[in-house]
């Protein structure tokens, strides 16, 4: 009973709960099956340990403590439920605590739809891929101390000047630039409260705390020191949706104690009043509903993006080699992003299809999308790193992790790559760092634990499902790495390790892309030494394509037989030509018939995009 | 009032809970029937039969003998002995009582007893360890910095001071102020904290940052001599000089083995003259047809002592043969006052060492140069096969020394009294360098090396970033990062250093372009 008064005096209710709890089922189930987190953790793979020195490390500097709380819960996207109750519980946090604010502003009483316009907005900026959880807590560590502030000031408003003042330093210490926020909501406080000389020295005295800080106390740079964790780079997304939320809270907690310094002015003649009050309960309830979903669906269609979770989906579903399904997931698509087409490429040669179906899939990148030696961004290097690791060319997988880990740190892939990498190379004593390290995270601890109870089993270790068939695949041979010309590598790969079947595969796959008939010619034989029993479908395509184009009726293929299908499909494909004027006359019809050969690729190349634009 | 009650209990129980546990944890373990294990117990980083300086911060340990308890006894001749005991296999010594005890046996041995407790709760006493407490302290400072293995981009590079007698770090510069600079090189007048150069590339310039006596100066060490800035570097004697290499720096992978590999395309000396903002040089340490690099001065500074090996010539469309290029230390008479150059003389040429030599670095008394010999090339860390080598000037001798490992010795720096050495080894893996110091006697022997010392003995096993170029200095660096940061800024108050009007003559101009790059958007 006295639960449901206190309950009530705070403004909720029965249905408030019920609506609550609608909302926030939608909200968990929108994030773990519509975001999935995961695509989270594939984005920011947030790092954390759980040792000593990663948490003293993190209390050495303003918001610290925020970031630390922030990679901690990061690591909960790794699970979806668990990474979308996180995320849940924030937006619920942020109703709560909006709700102890609405509080203070007795007896003015706010419409549910205020208490959760947070929420939603923090729904959307969760929803965001590269949004980082650090502004979040720092918001809600924020209202937390604002709300401490205010009770404190209530009780005895004589310490006030010094609880703000305090509270203020914790709140810069905890969570950094997010004093601003909490200086300007007491500034708002002090418009519509008795203040005193000292309300107003207190503000002043915290104002340079970041300077002193940057300068003294934190060796951290003055606009660090200032705006750690404030989205303040660029005018992007999450800044307008960050920034909207700060203006929010202040907008709301002004017209608050606006109206209760008028409700105060009206004393015994009026009832409580409600924040955009609406007499009629009906029509109340319908325009809060109304509003809630517009708001709901205007964040939600801003803050999605297809084609970036698109990526990101192709990019999970390498990560953890499920081939068939990123096939599946890329099947029917005209155009993909770079990064697409590399893992494409990738999942056809691990489902031994790359020279039979590489041309089913979209090849709009030519060589750059087998490669991406030529893109040296960020989101490159674990990809190239991935492309070596499989190529069983470990130096050059070392590299490219090396180099990942110096721009995006001692991320949980990073370390399993290099652990791999060294178990491979025989370096027991680096791979056992790298899984010590792993074992202090929490995603990849069982993963850690595994190897390294079997790392010095060799006998183990050559049957791991992951490292069987690397041990076979190693480079014996040294030569100079060419970073500009993949092709050469690729050659030197094969002359040091000629049953190397990737590096063949890719080698024949790069000769497709350029249109290098006579090379592919001149390998016929090495798919003999290699095994194959037939010639992959596109290589019979582009065989026909050589003959035809030097008008040659036979040609030696090493005893394989040329497919009677293919062979007719190309007659085909040259009576369709015939019967245009040139080939921009032809593509269309072209496009509906051939666009799955190769032959459709070699009249058609793709135009090479300047950039990398379009990717990640 | 009952919840009152509750709370008191719990907070009773508490304290009772916090006062039993240390009391079990302050006793003595009662150990009864030892039996005698007749070998050394295996601790981790190795401390066994080492020289250790009377100021170095405890040596802490792991026990990698498996146990249900543990027992460590600490003691000496003098001084009350420091016990120790746990479930823990994490040996840390209280730091006031280890100082106390190595003063207070200075020039004698330290004994440490260890004691493992089986499951069947016998006790067994390993033979023990024993660590010779020299008489000539280390200087109080080491000054390194760290890095994650680099390839082609960085990011997150700090350079830090340790205090030597504690556990102490502190980070003198680090690139996250400096928009994710590069910093290297960091280099101190006769192990002076008060006179510190270190270099600054990317960020906000390529400049020399120069701390000396309290002034500080943001120097372009470029000129139409050098289009390089200076690289490699040695602080004259005098203080007023400071020698560099200015190098063209190529990087290229290996498929087998270690990844990374350097090779210079061209390289020359010059001095920077402090007091005049001078560039100069000689021909003879500029030849264009050599290679010269890694200045080092005798501390009488008469003689700078150098790198150096002829500079292939290489037919275009031809890999550069970076596995035939051999460096020979090499020393040239030089005389301050006058900046005059004598001859270059060959000290150790090729045909004697068989290798390569990088990293000459002369002992305080003048007498030794220890060195790196490496396989070819001047990049001694990226080779496994680099060793430390000690010539003698005296005698000639010239030896491998016995603290190599079968992994990479690299940078090395002399301690004041010249009783110390210290250098970066990646003994532990291969892929990280971590600083080792080993006790240099007064017959030109080194010691059994040890690992820089850390309060937690399992540091090194998830530390992953990379010991670079570790310096010793007699004491704290009083410049602050922030000082430091405000002076990298300084763009506008960046001195170009000019050049000798007696260097008329282009003698050779390697270009400015480097392999390493900022990482563009690091973390």
């Amino acid at each position: 009973m006295k639960t449901a008064r206190s309950m009530k005096d705070n403004g909720l209710s029965l249905l408030t709960i019920g609506k609550s709890f609608i909302l926030l089922s939608g909200c968990f189930l929108y994030f773990w099956l519509w975001v999935n987190p995961t695509l989270i953790f594939q984005t920011q793979e947030p790092v954390f340990f759980s040792s000593n020195r990663f948490l003293l490390e993190h209390l050495t500097w303003p918001g610290g403590v925020v970031e630390y709380l922030s990679a901690l819960l990061g690591q909960f996207y790794y699970y979806p439920a668990a990474g979308a109750l996180v995320l849940t519980m924030i937006c619920w946090k942020a109703s709560i605590a909006m709700g102890w604010l609405y509080s203070f502003f007795k007896p003015v009483k706010a419409n549910y739809i205020f208490l959760v316009i947070p929420s939603i907005l923090l729904l959307g900026l969760s929803s965001l891929y590269t949004y980082n959880l650090s502004f979040s807590i720092g918001l809600l560590i924020t209202l937390f101390m604002f709300n401490l502030l205010l009770k404190g000031a209530a009780g005895i408003p004589a310490i006030r000047p010094l609880l703000f003042w305090i509270l203020a330093i914790v709140n810069y210490y905890l969570a950094g630039g997010f004093v601003i926020l909490f200086i300007l909501l007491y500034i708002i406080y002090l418009l519509f409260h008795y203040k005193k000389l000292f309300d107003i020295l207190a503000v002043l005295l915290v104002i340079p705390a970041p300077w002193i800080t940057a300068q003294y106390l934190a060796y951290i740079s003055l606009h660090d020191a200032c705006f750690t964790h404030l989205p303040v780079k660029g005018f992007t997304v999450i800044s307008v949706l960050a920034w909207s939320l700060w203006i929010y809270i202040l907008a709301i907690m002004f017209i608050g104690w606006l109206m209760q310094r008028r409700s105060a002015a009206a004393a015994g003649k009026e009832p409580a009043r409600y924040l955009l009050a609406l007499k009629n309960k009906t029509l109340a309830g319908i325009v809060q509903i109304s509003i809630l979903l517009l708001l709901i669906a205007g964040v939600i269609l801003s803050t999605g993006d297809s084609l970036v979770k698109s990526l990101l989906t192709t990019d999970y579903l390498a990560r953890h080699h499920q081939w068939q399904q990123l096939l599946d997931y890329q099947t029917g698509k005209s155009k993909s992003s770079l990064y697409e087409v590399f893992e494409t490429n990738r999942a056809l040669y691990h489902s031994g299809k790359l020279l039979d179906e590489m041309f089913a899939f979209p090849q709009n990148w030519g060589t750059n999308s087998l490669f991406l030696t030529t893109q040296f961004s960020e989101l490159s290097l674990l990809h190239n790193s991935d492309l070596d690791y499989d190529l069983g060319y470990y130096n050059g997988s070392l590299h490219w992790v090396y180099e990942a880990v110096s721009m995006r740190g001692e991320t949980g892939f990073n370390l399993q790559r290099l652990a791999l990498l060294h178990l491979l190379k025989g370096e027991k004593n680096s791979a056992r760092r790298y899984l010590s390290s792993l074992h202090n995270t929490i995603p990849f601890k069982k993963w850690a634990m595994h190897y390294l109870a079997i790392m010095n089993n060799d006998s183990l270790l050559q049957i791991d499902p992951e490292l069987q068939d690397k041990f076979t695949r190693s480079i014996s041979q040294d030569f100079m790495n060419y970073q500009s010309n993949p092709e050469a590598n690729l050659i030197n790969i094969l002359q040091a390790d000629p049953g190397n079947k990737m590096a063949f595969e890719y080698y024949m796959a790069a000769c497709l892309l350029n249109r290098q008939w006579g090379t592919i010619v001149k390998n016929i034989p090495v798919f003999r030494q290699m095994g194959y029993t037939n010639l992959p479908f596109h290589i019979q395509e582009a065989l026909l394509i050589y003959m035809a184009q030097n008008r040659i009726n036979t040609l030696d293929v090493s005893d394989y037989s040329m497919n009677i299908k293919i062979k007719t499909q190309f007659s085909a494909f040259q009576q369709l030509m015939s019967r245009f004027r040139n080939k921009t006359e032809a593509q269309t019809s072209m496009y509906e018939s051939f666009r799955h050969t190769y032959w459709y690729y070699a009249l058609y190349p793709p135009v090479q995009p300047n950039s990398a634009a379009g990717t990640r | 009032m009952i919840r009152t009650k509750k709370y008191i209990l719990l907070i009773a129980l508490i304290v009772l809970t916090v006062v039993c546990g240390c009391l079990l944890r302050s006793g003595e373990p009662e150990i009864e029937n030892v039996a005698d294990v007749d070998r050394l117990p295996v601790l981790e980083p190795d401390i066994t039969d080492i020289v250790i300086p009377p100021n170095i911060a405890p040596l802490n340990f792991k026990i990698m003998d498996k146990a249900g308890q543990y027992y460590v006894k600490l003691h000496a001749e003098d001084g009350a002995p420091i016990t120790w005991h746990s479930r823990n296999n994490k040996v840390i010594f209280p730091i006031q009582k280890w100082a106390e005890l190595l003063t207070e046996n200075r020039g004698r041995e330290i004994t440490i007893d260890v004691y493992c407790k089986d499951e069947n709760d016998l006790w067994s006493r390993y033979k023990p360890v024993t660590l010779q407490v020299a008489q000539e302290n280390i200087d109080d400072y080491l000054v390194y910095r760290i890095i994650h293995p680099a390839y082609r981009v960085w990011s997150n590079i700090g350079i830090y001071q340790r205090n030597l007698g504690t556990f102490e770090e502190k980070v003198i510069l680090h690139n996250k102020t400096l928009d994710n600079a590069c910093l290297n090189c960091h280099s101190f007048h006769q192990n002076n904290p008060q006179e510190m150069m270190l270099h600054l590339r990317g960020g906000p310039g390529t400049a020399l940052l120069l701390a000396q006596n309290g002034v500080l100066k943001n120097i372009n060490t470029r000129t139409t001599f050098n289009a390089s800035p200076a690289a490699y570097r040695d602080w004259h004697p005098n203080g007023k000089i400071i020698a560099f290499s200015v190098n063209k720096v190529a990087q290229f992978f290996h498929t087998v083995g270690e990844t990374r590999d350097v090779y210079d395309t061209a390289s020359d000396i010059v001095l920077y003259q402090i007091e005049s903002n001078t560039i100069t040089s000689a021909p003879q340490v500029s030849l264009p047809n050599q290679m010269e690099t890694y200045p080092a001065w005798s501390p009488d500074g008469r003689y700078l002592y150098f790198c150096r090996a002829p500079q292939p010539v290489v037919p275009e469309g031809q890999n550069f043969p970076y596995n035939s290029v051999f460096y020979e230390l090499m020393r040239i008479s030089y005389n301050a006052d006058t900046n005059e150059w004598g001859e270059p003389e060959m000290l150790l040429p090729h045909a004697v060492t068989g290798g390569s030599i990088t990293h000459p670095k002369i002992s305080p008394d003048g007498r030794y140069v220890l060195y790196c010999l490496c396989r070819y090339g001047n990049f001694s860390i990226y080779r496994p096969e680099s060793d430390l080598y000690l010539l003698d000037l005296e005698s000639g001798e010239n030896r491998r020394l016995s603290v190599n490992s079968e992994r990479t010795e690299s940078y090395h720096s002399w301690s004041g009294n010249g009783r110390w050495i210290v250098f970066s080894s990646k003994r532990q893996d291969g892929i990280m360098a971590r600083p080792f110091f080993s006790y240099f006697d007064s017959d030109g022997e080194a010691h059994k090396p040890f690992m820089l010392p850390q309060e937690d003995p399992g540091f090194y096993d998830t530390f992953l970033k990379t010991y670079n170029l570790p310096e010793f200095v007699a004491g704290p660096i009083t410049a602050t990062p922030q000082q430091l940061t405000r002076l990298a800024f300084a763009v506008d108050k960046v001195k170009n250093a000019a050049l000798d009007p007696r260097l008329s003559q282009h003698i050779d101009t390697p270009d400015a372009s480097s392999p390493w790059q900022s990482a563009p958007r690091a973390k």
